[in-house]
């Protein structure tokens, strides 16, 4: 990825916007040059837009090391943050979960002490929503401890598109982490359904990036948490003539498959930024 | 899911004493009325209210067995 480029924006700061979503990375990581001040113009006529050069600066390896122990998983930060400690940009977060190779195993003797607690919460939780379900502390060789739920009425457990079993984990570990600072985010699995999904994202992320290079169209997979998109990206990551990046906020966030444009320049097709640039008084390439 | 309400609700909060829920049963919905400490309201809310979300999720996975609809709501 190069480490300079342009921005525009309607201010300096939507295009400072544009730039931290362009790198993934927080605000100090980038030294901005204002190129020209927007202005709005008559009715949003005539206005011109802010230019800034940005040049990014990554942390250092060893600081995203140190980084990526301290917030293992982006539910963990957010579950400290839904406690009301403060808010680093969650962009940062996002960029070393999602796109991470499988780095080093993740410490996992950690979670050992908290296992037995977190099957009682989460038993307990199941039993109070009229589930019939039993919870078993089971070990993965690479991911470590984790619970598996094991249940007849399977469907309700998991819900749709995992969003049950997912809020299951979260208020889990919520409450694990009330009574346990530091303590690290446990998995939820229930009979396997979190591989069999997985198996299912990389399907569908590598038959949209062979239509995104046939069609030379960006395609947009269905919104999904962190850990899901990071299937995306990994998986299409091997794939050449595409580039992935997640968009949208919160529960909408989902991953973007762009072609990649012949003239390599950048992370390639945004072809909606091209055509409103060109509407409103397409500075460059107009005649 | 008055219980599993409460249950939730109390060990997020800092005032556990403070958490009030009532029910209130309609023939097909019923409404889960939940009530806590003004200054516990943002840990029942959450980020982006993700942490209401999330038990809003639950609390309708546990009325389905019942055949009923649940409806969260935080009072403030």
């Amino acid at each position: 990825m190069e480490t300079q480029r342009i921005f525009e924006g309607k201010t300096v700061d939507h295009a400072i916007e544009e730039a931290l979503k362009y790198f993934e990375c927080t605000r100090d990581e980038l030294e901005v040059d204002v190129i020209t001040k927007g202005s709005t113009g008559i009715f949003g006529i005539g206005g011109r837009k802010a230019q800034i050069r940005v040049n990014y600066v990554p942390k250092t390896q060893e600081e995203e090391c140190s980084k990526e122990e301290e917030t293992p998983e982006r539910e963990a930060e957010e579950g400290h943050v839904a406690q009301g400690a403060e808010v680093e940009g969650p962009s940062q977060v996002e960029m070393e979960e999602e796109t991470r190779e499988e780095g080093p195993p993740r410490e996992h003797l950690e979670a050992e002490p908290f296992m037995e607690e977190a099957q009682e919460i989460l038993s307990e939780l199941l039993r109070l929503s009229n589930i019939d379900a039993t919870v078993k502390i089971e070990m993965d060789s690479q991911n470590g401890p984790y619970l598996n739920v094991e249940s007849e009425d399977l469907s309700l457990v998991i819900g749709k598109g995992g969003q049950n079993l997912g809020a299951f984990k979260y208020v889990m570990n919520l409450m694990l982490k009330r009574r346990h600072e530091g303590c690290p985010t446990i998995e939820v699995d229930a009979q396997g359904y979190l591989e069999k999904r997985r198996q299912q994202i990389e399907a569908s992320a590598r038959r949209l990036a062979e239509k995104a290079k046939k069609s030379g169209r960006s395609q947009s997979l269905e919104p999904m948490n962190a850990r899901e998109r990071r299937f995306v990206h990994l998986a299409v990551k091997r794939i050449k003539g595409v580039t992935t990046k997640s968009v949208g906020e919160g529960d909408s966030r989902r991953v973007v498959i762009y072609p990649q444009r012949r003239r390599g320049g950048g992370s390639g097709g945004r072809p909606r930024q091209r055509r409103l640039n060109r509407q409103s008084g397409g500075r460059d390439r107009r005649h | 899911m008055k219980e599993l309400i409460e249950y939730i609700a109390k060990a997020l909060v800092d005032n556990p004493d403070a958490v009030e829920v009532n029910e209130i049963e309609g023939e097909q919905t019923s409404v889960i009325e939940l009530k806590v400490a003004k200054e516990d309201l943002g840990k029942v809310i959450g980020r982006q209210g993700r942490t209401a979300r999330a038990m809003r999720t639950i609390l309708s996975a546990a009325s389905t067995k019942l055949k009923k609809r649940a409806v969260l709501e935080i009072l403030e």
